[in-house]
């Protein structure tokens, strides 16, 4: 009650309510901030890249079930056909959409594939773009072998 | 199963959200309002139903919803404290014609919107007409104009 008027404010929870407002305001901010910054996948905090082997790996370290990724591979190539196995373990957790070129052929082996892809030279790296969306959350990991030359490592973590 | 799960996940996630943003937040409908209810509508769906647009989906989908409002207000009738932290409490604005002005800065209503409601919804034309304003759980304002008891 409050003067001629019937009411419960509760103003006690009201003083309570605001302080939690605030603090969620708060997180509010950080959140959109710590997005922008690439938290939550597609910005600057979520690129990274693995070298091995002459060959590099760019990729995003933090993204999202569902939403595009990209996988960008520079190989230097050893002679006129270019052999990239990759883990099942990875595969089993994305959807590929596009792999740019695409393969000559794709072999079945027990827990990975290997791409195989014909080069006309041999003096300059090649590219690879491997487009894709996260089927699954969580924790990945995936491996690129070039060849015997060298794997190429990388984890990932898929938000929800 | 997942369906079910995204779908308590956003009621949950709107729930927090809205009363964080505040009583106001999209209680009128300005034409902003309106566009910015229909994108966050459109956003809801979209993380829903994801790519499942079986008619299935969207039954299960609506039974989860509607059931979770239910049981919040079976929930919100037995333990009163939840109920006040759900929907708030109202809050007076004006006391007997004097104008509560910390209580209007915290809930970010200025004296042009509770004439605005004292024109819409008691036709007065003067602050000075005003015994009550309260902001009502739901954000909209309500007025009890002098000499009514």
């Amino acid at each position: 009650m409050a003067g001629e008027i019937e009411i419960n404010e509760e103003l006690e929870h009201q003083r309570r309510a605001g302080r939690v407002r605030i603090v969620g305001r708060l997180l509010m901010a950080i959140l959109v901030l710590a997005a922008l910054f690439g938290t939550f996948g597609g910005g600057a905090l979520s690129k990274a890249r693995v070298e091995a082997a002459g060959a590099q790996l760019d990729y995003e370290r933090i993204s999202r079930f569902n939403s595009p990724s990209k996988l960008k591979l520079r190989i230097p190539p050893s002679s006129s056909e270019l052999n990239l196995s990759l883990s099942s373990e990875f595969l089993e957790r994305i959807d590929i959409e596009r792999i740019d070129p695409e393969p000559k052929e794709i072999e079945l082996s027990p827990g990975k594939q290997i791409w195989r892809f014909p080069v006309s030279e041999t003096n300059g790296p090649v590219e690879i773009t491997v487009q894709y969306r996260p089927d699954a959350f969580g924790n990945t990991r995936g491996e690129f072998d070039i060849e015997g030359r060298g794997k190429l490592q990388f984890s990932q973590f898929y938000f929800p | 199963m997942d369906s079910i799960l995204r779908g308590l996940t956003v009621y949950a996630f709107l729930l927090v959200i809205f009363r964080i943003a505040g009583k106001r937040t999209l209680s009128q409908t300005t034409t902003f309002d309106l566009v910015l209810l229909l994108i966050i509508s459109e956003t809801t769906q979209q993380a829903m139903v994801h790519s499942d647009h079986s008619i299935t989906n969207g039954f299960l989908l609506i039974t989860t919803l509607v059931g979770a409002t239910l049981l919040l207000s079976v929930l919100k009738q037995r333990f009163p404290k939840l109920d006040l932290w759900l929907e708030g409490a109202p809050l007076i604005l004006i006391d007997k014609g004097r104008l509560l002005k910390d209580r209007m800065e915290k809930n970010h209503v200025d004296v042009a919107e509770i004439l605005s409601a004292a024109r819409m919804t008691q036709g007065l034309r003067r602050l000075d007409q005003i015994d009550y304003a309260i902001l009502e759980t739901n954000g909209e304002i309500s007025i009890i104009p002098k000499g009514e008891r």
